[in-house]
């Protein structure tokens, strides 16, 4: 088992927060404040980059949907880069991958348009995701 | 300070040190006043010294008592030659101490040291004291006069009486430490009732999670096991196995996000409003968006709650039983067939239940042989760690343990995961939902 580790640095386009280790139960409550304690502002995007990701379980998923909503409120949006297999896995599972912006290279695209799907507002739908 | 044979003598420059019998006379004028000093008014050393001198006779009369004594006292000299005895100058307790152990003691032994009394001064202040006395005999061997020293032991008593307030302070922080060594033990005891209470009212909301017993349909074999990964905290496993008529069954599996009395609620919430809306539409896609909706509705604007969940309806077919189910966020049933092999029963495009106002659920739709087991299990299962590195069980492991163990009926295969499930000792840190519905292989019983 390898402890959670996230550092996040500021770029023109917004936070971006490498997580490594595994994030379960144990760990999820420290990603969360993590999360929780950047500034978010609109039209910025959040990156989470998850090459270092090596466990994710459903406490884990849950940090990543509070991200999603946090980045939602701010009007910004949330991408996440650099997936592994496993992870991947996971949020097919739980449907998440229609849901999430999934990005595979390191390099990320000026935001263009609002995030995909609306976590607060009634009436949107996922996003086309394999469905 | 050390010398050695090397050192000059403190005082080389003055010549050799001076050796006995072999004085200079400036050595006799300071001895002159060095003797002076030593041998000064005999008297006046009587008088003046650094203890109380008294002399008495043998009906104890005092008959000389020097100045120390007088001034410690009080009295002047007149007051007490002659006049008083040394048993005037006791206290009433002193007195009778004096009488019946000091003055036999000093009759029969000729002295006594060290008695502690106390005396009493002019003024009626007590004077703690060191009595010893010593009885002057003449040379015939008569007694003739009694010479007591008198040590002020003030300070002393001083002392011991510190020395007993202490020896008091420190029984009292022994008893105050034993007490709050009681409360300690207590409050242990009572945290201890309390924890075993509270693990109690758990193993209630716990069992309201999952039916107490396993309902077994006609042509059905139906086994379900629950571990519990903390006897402190409620898990978000539940399952069901239900008729809802004509001989169709409904059963679910999911497992809501968190621990504890939240998670708890919202698992509650869950099993019920599953077994409503299967009553009143079994449809697997519209059960699961109505929990989606119930979920939702119910967390909107708070912390959001969710759960992943398996729904599935088995009606009656020739070949045994379809199999209709849906899943929300789940990971994939397990399908073992009779013929030894086994698969997972894709269920794509589900969502979480509860995290999108609208989310939508495909069915999914199989056949259950005789032979075919079909097994739902939770996360905990595939999550639960197999190394010291941290490696994960997995849903290829599972699918291999799977295959191995095709053809199995429900018991079996509910028994063998159970074992799997212990094997991985500490490694498995979350609880685990496992529910296997069968149909037992043809010719059997």
């Amino acid at each position: 088992m390898t402890d959670l580790s996230t550092t996040t640095r500021t770029t023109p386009t917004g936070p971006i927060t490498e997580i490594a280790g595994d994030l379960d139960y144990h760990s999820a409550v420290r990603l969360r404040e993590a999360i929780r304690a950047i500034d978010l502002r609109p039209g910025e995007t959040l990156v989470l980059d998850l090459r270092g990701l090596t466990f994710c379980d459903s406490s884990g998923i849950s940090v990543l949907i509070a991200a999603h909503r946090q980045a939602e409120i701010a009007q910004a949006r949330m991408i996440l880069r650099s997936v592994t297999h496993n992870v991947t896995r996971v949020l097919r599972t739980v449907g998440l991958d229609q849901l999430f912006d999934v990005r595979d290279g390191p390099e990320i695209d000026a935001p263009q348009q609002p995030s995909r799907t609306d976590l607060t507002r009634p009436g949107t739908r996922p996003g086309t995701g394999t469905d | 300070m050390c010398r050695t044979g090397q050192d000059p003598p403190p005082h080389a420059h003055q010549g050799p040190p001076p050796r006995r019998g072999d004085r200079s006379p400036g050595d006799t004028a300071s001895d002159a006043v060095f003797s002076a000093l030593l041998e000064d008014d005999v008297e006046e050393l009587y008088e003046e010294a650094p203890c109380g001198y008294l002399s008495t006779l043998l009906d104890g009369k005092i008959a000389k008592v020097n100045a120390t004594l007088l001034g410690w006292l009080g009295y002047t000299r007149e007051h007490v030659i002659g006049k008083m005895s040394f048993s005037d100058l006791l206290t009433i307790g002193g007195k009778l101490y004096h009488e019946t152990h000091f003055a036999p003691l000093l009759r029969m032994q000729g002295e006594v040291n060290g008695i502690a009394l106390e005396l009493k001064a002019a003024d009626g202040t007590r004077l703690p004291v060191l009595i010893s006395s010593k009885v002057k005999v003449g040379s015939d061997g008569t007694p003739q006069l009694i010479r007591t020293t008198v040590t002020d032991a003030r300070d002393r008593r001083a002392y011991e009486a510190e020395l007993l307030r202490r020896r008091r302070e420190a029984e009292e922080a022994r008893r105050e430490a034993e007490l709050s060594r009681k409360a300690e033990v207590e409050a242990r005891q009572q945290a201890e009732r309390d924890r075993n209470r509270l693990q109690g009212v758990l193993a209630v909301l716990q069992r309201s999670l999952v039916p107490p017993t396993l309902p077994q349909p006609e042509g059905l074999e139906a086994a379900a096991y629950y571990h519990t990964a903390s006897v402190d905290q409620v898990g978000g496993d539940f399952y069901d196995l239900f008729p809802i008529g004509g001989g169709r069954w409904c059963f679910f599996l999911g497992d809501v996000c968190g621990k504890g009395p939240e998670a708890a609620a919202v698992t509650s919430l869950t099993r019920y409003t599953l077994r409503a809306a299967a009553i009143h539409d079994p449809d697997p896609v519209t059960v699961l968006s109505t929990l989606n909706t119930v979920l939702h509705q119910h967390y909107i604007g708070g912390d959001p709650r969710y759960c992943t969940a398996i729904f599935g309806t088995l009606t009656p077919s020739d070949a045994g039983f379809t199999v209709r189910l849906a899943s929300g966020g789940h990971p994939p049933a397990v399908l073992m067939h009779a013929d030894g092999t086994a698969e997972y029963l894709p269920t794509p495009g589900g969502l979480l239940v509860g995290i999108l106002p609208n989310a939508r659920f495909s069915a999914a739709t199989c056949e259950l042989a005789p032979g075919d087991t079909v097994v739902l299990y939770t996360d905990g299962l595939t999550e639960a760690r197999i190394g010291p590195d941290g490696t994960r069980y997995g849903d290829e492991a599972l699918l291999d343990y799977a295959t191995d163990l095709a053809p199995a009926t429900a018991d079996k295969t509910v028994g063998a995961l159970t074992t799997l499930l212990q094997s991985f000792g500490d490694g498995l840190d979350d609880d685990t939902a496992i529910l296997a519905l069968g149909i037992a292989p043809a010719g059997s019983p």
